[in-house]
C-alpha cells in the first residue's frame, strides 16, 4: 500500500477527525492472541465482558477541537492497576499527536 | 551511461489531496529507481542495479580496485559489464573484513570500506579489533588498507594487489622514520600492526598539522627532526635519504590534502627524484598548477602572488591547511545545506552538479569535513569556493534528505495499516481504533506497571512516529509544490531535497529515537 491508497482509505472511511474520543476500561480479562484466536474473536469477547459487567469504564475523554470537551474519571480506582489513567492520558495525547501529524502531511495542500 | 539527468514526465501536480500526494510519492520513487537520487541497496539484488545504484557501485568498485580486490580501475562506462567481477570482489571483501558474506553493500558493509579508504573517517573499533589487537577475521582487509594507506603517503613502494602479502614489521620502518622527522607524538615502543599505530597511520589531519610545524623559525623552510630518527634508529646513517624521505612524504601529503578540498591531482603518483632531492621549483604541471588555484580559491591570493607562492611546496601550504583542519568539521556540518542551495541556483546548475557526480565516484564521500571547514573558514563567501565541492555537499546534503523522507513515507505507511487493521495488542491491555481515529483501551485487572509502561511506550512511539513521519514528508511535499520555483523536471526534487534538509534533519533527531525499519 502506498500514500496515496492510504488516504483514500482513509478519505472513505473517516467521517470526523475534528473531534477525539478515548475510553479506557479495565477489568477480568485475558488478552493473549493466538493462532486460532484472532482480533475479531477478542473484540467480541471484550465487548461482551463490558455487557456483563466484568469490564468497566475507568475514564473517558471527549475533545472537540472547537471548544468543548468532556471528561470523565471512575471514581474507586481500588481495584484498577496503577497507570491506568497515565495509559488513558497516553492515549489521548497519541491521539492529538496522530491528527497533528496529519495536518502536517496536508501542509503543503492547504492553502 | 549517458551524464544527462534521466527524462522527467510528470503532469502537474494537482487533483484532491490524496491524488497530488500520490503523484508526489510516484515522483519520489522514480527518483531512485532512476537513479536521480543515491540511496542505500536494500538487497544484494538492487546492490548492482546499475541504473538506480551507478554512482554507489562505482565508489565500491573503486575503493575494492585501491585495497588490491580488483586487477584494474573500472571507469564509469563499464560498470555494466563488469557487475560479475565487482560481485564477486565484494564478497572477497566480506570475507576478509569480518562481515556477513551476502554480496550485499548495506551500511556495514559500505562503511567497512568506509573506514578502510577515506581519509576522513574513524575506524569503528568494534568492528576491527579487540583491545589492541586486530581481530583475526579482518586481518586481511585491515592489511591492505594499511598497505594502501603506507603507499598514498610514499611510504611503501606498492599498492596492495589481487595477490595477498601481508605487511612485515621492517615495511613499517619508513613509518616510523616519518613519525620521527615530523615530531609526531607517540610511543615508538607501540609501533605495528595494531589498533594504536593504525590510529596514527589513519590520522591524516595529524600529518598536516606536523608538517605545518616542521619548519626553520624565521624562513619558509623545511626541519627535519633527523636527530630524533637516529637516536632511535642508530642504524641509520644516511642523512639525505631521510630527508628524501621526508620530502616526499611532504609532497604526498599536499596531494593527499588537495585531493580532499577537489583539486585535480592524483594521490601516489611517483614524486621526482629532483623533489626527493631538494625541495626545489615545482615544474609546471598539475600539482603545481592546482597548488596556484588552492592559493587563489581558498587563500584568497591575488594570481601573481599564488602562482609565486606554488612554485615550492613550503611549510606555509601546510600552516594553511593545517589552520582550517583545526576547525571542528563536524559540528552543525549540516547548516551548510543552506549556503550550498544558495549556490546551486538554476536548473542548469543542477543538472551540471548531477553531471559531476554521475563520473566522480569515490572523491564525492571523502573531503566533506574539509570542505564544510573551510565554508566556516572562508565564512558566507563561498563564490570563490571551488564549483566542484559545492556540487559534491549538493549530492550529499540531497541523498541524506531523499533518506529521511523515504524513512518518513515507510513509517506513515506502517502506522496507517495499524489504524486500517484497529487494534494493537500489547501484554495485558490493547487498543483499539476506530476509523476515526478513536481509541479504545482495554486494560487487564491483572496488568503490572511493567506491562501498562510497555503498552505507554509501544502506542507513544507510534504516535510520534507517525507523527514526524507525516510532518517530514508534508514539509518536502510542500517546499517542493509552492517554494521551488524556478526549477524545472528533476532539478526541482533535487533542489527541493536539499531547501528542505535543515528543517526535516531537526525532525529527524527524534523521528530515528522511534521509527523502525
Amino acid at each position: 500500500m502506498g500514500l496515496k491508497a492510504a488516504l483514500q482509505k482513509l478519505d472513505t472511511a473517516v467521517k470526523d477527525l475534528t473531534s477525539l474520543h478515548v475510553q479506557t476500561f479495565s477489568g477480568e480479562l485475558s488478552i493473549t492472541l493466538s493462532s486460532d484466536k484472532g482480533y475479531d474473536t477478542l473484540r467480541a469477547e471484550m465487548k461482551k465482558a463490558i455487557k456483563d459487567g466484568n469490564l468497566t469504564l475507568v475514564a473517558e475523554t471527549l475533545a472537540q477541537f472547537d471548544g468543548d470537551s468532556y471528561n470523565f474519571v471512575k471514581q474507586d480506582l481500588s481495584d484498577i492497576p496503577t497507570l491506568a489513567l497515565e495509559v488513558h492520558k497516553n492515549a489521548v495525547e497519541a491521539g492529538i499527536e496522530t491528527r497533528l501529524g496529519l495536518l502536517g502531511l496536508f501542509k503543503g495542500l492547504i492553502k | 551511461m549517458s551524464n544527462e539527468l534521466p527524462v522527467y514526465d510528470f503532469p502537474e501536480i494537482e487533483g484532491s489531496p490524496s491524488q497530488q500526494l500520490g503523484m508526489f510519492e510516484n515522483i519520489f520513487e522514480t527518483a531512485k529507481v532512476n537513479g536521480v537520487v543515491s540511496t542505500t541497496p536494500e538487497s544484494d539484488d538492487e546492490t548492482y542495479e546499475v541504473k538506480s545504484q551507478q554512482v554507489r557501485i562505482q565508489t565500491v568498485a573503486s575503493r575494492l580496485w585501491l585495497l588490491g580486490y580488483l586487477p584494474k580501475k573500472i571507469s564509469p562506462n563499464e560498470i555494466e559489464k563488469n557487475k560479475t567481477i565487482i560481485r564477486k570482489a565484494v564478497i572477497q571483501f566480506q570475507q576478509d573484513a569480518n562481515l556477513k558474506q551476502d554480496y550485499w553493500v548495506g551500511n556495514k558493509t559500505w562503511y567497512a570500506l568506509d573506514e578502510l579508504v577515506s581519509y576522513e573517517s574513524h575506524f569503528s573499533p568494534v568492528h576491527w579489533f579487540e583491545g589492541d589487537n586486530i581481530i583475526g577475521n579482518a586481518f586481511v582487509a585491515i592489511n591492505r588498507a594499511a598497505q594502501l594507506r603506507l603507499w598514498s603517503l610514499g611510504l611503501m613502494d606498492q599498492r596492495p594487489t589481487k595477490e595477498f602479502s601481508p605487511i612485515q614489521m621492517n615495511d613499517l620502518s619508513d613509518f616510523k622514520k616519518v613519525l620521527h622527522l615530523f615530531s609526531i607524538k607517540h610511543d615508538p615502543n607501540r609501533i605495528g600492526l595494531n589498533r594504536y599505530s593504525l590510529q596514527l597511520l589513519f590520522d591524516q589531519d595529524t600529518f598536516s598539522i606536523a608538517i605545518g610545524k616542521s619548519k626553520y623559525p624565521n624562513r619558509d623552510a623545511f626541519l627535519y627532526n633527523v636527530k630524533a630518527v637516529v637516536n632511535s634508529t642508530p642504524e641509520v646513517d644516511d642523512i639525505s635519504k631521510l630527508k628524501e624521505l621526508g620530502r616526499k612524504f611532504i609532497v604526498n601529503c599536499a596531494r593527499i590534502e588537495l585531493w580532499l578540498l577537489g583539486f585535480d591531482v592524483a594521490i601516489g603518483d611517483e614524486v621526482s627524484n629532483r623533489l626527493m632531492r631538494k625541495m626545489t621549483t615545482l615544474k609546471r604541471g598539475r600539482l603545481r598548477k592546482e597548488m596556484t588555484r588552492y592559493y587563489q580559491l581558498f587563500e584568497e591570493q591575488k594570481k601573481g602572488v599564488a602562482s609565486d607562492l606554488s612554485k615550492r611546496i613550503s611549510p606555509k601550504f601546510f600552516l594553511g591547511i593545517a589552520k582550517a583542519n583545526k576547525i571542528d568539521g563536524e559540528t552543525n556540518m549540516d547548516d551548510a545545506s543552506e549556503q550550498i542551495a544558495i549556490n546551486v541556483k538554476s536548473t542548469k546548475e543542477v543538472s551540471e552538479a548531477w553531471n559531476y557526480i554521475k563520473t566522480k565516484g569515490m572523491r564525492l564521500f571523502d573531503g566533506l569535513k574539509r570542505v564544510w571547514r573551510w565554508i566556516k573558514k572562508i565564512g558566507k563567501k563561498v563564490a570563490g569556493f571551488i564549483k566542484n565541492n559545492i556540487f559534491k555537499a549538493f549530492f550529499r546534503y540531497v541523498s541524506k534528505a531523499y533518506k529521511i523522507v523515504a524513512k518518513g513515507v515507510k513509517n506513515v505507511i506502517k502506522a496507517f495499516k495499524v489504524y486500517f487493521k484497529g487494534d494493537m495488542v500489547s501484554e495485558k491491555s490493547c487498543f483499539e481504533f476506530s476509523k476515526d481515529m478513536d481509541t479504545t483501551v482495554f486494560l487487564s485487572q491483572n496488568a503490572t506497571q511493567e506491562n501498562m509502561q510497555a503498552s505507554i511506550d509501544k502506542l507513544r512511539k507510534q504516535s510520534k512516529a507517525f507523527n514526524l513521519g507525516c510532518r517530514i514528508v508534508g514539509w518536502l511535499f510542500k517546499i517542493f509544490k509552492e517554494l521551488v520555483q524556478g526549477y524545472i523536471g528533476w532539478a526541482k526534487l533535487l533542489f527541493a531535497l536539499i531547501k528542505s534538509y535543515k528543517e526535516i534533519r531537526i525532525l529527524y533527531q527524534d523521528f530515528k529515537t522511534v521509527a523502525t525499519d
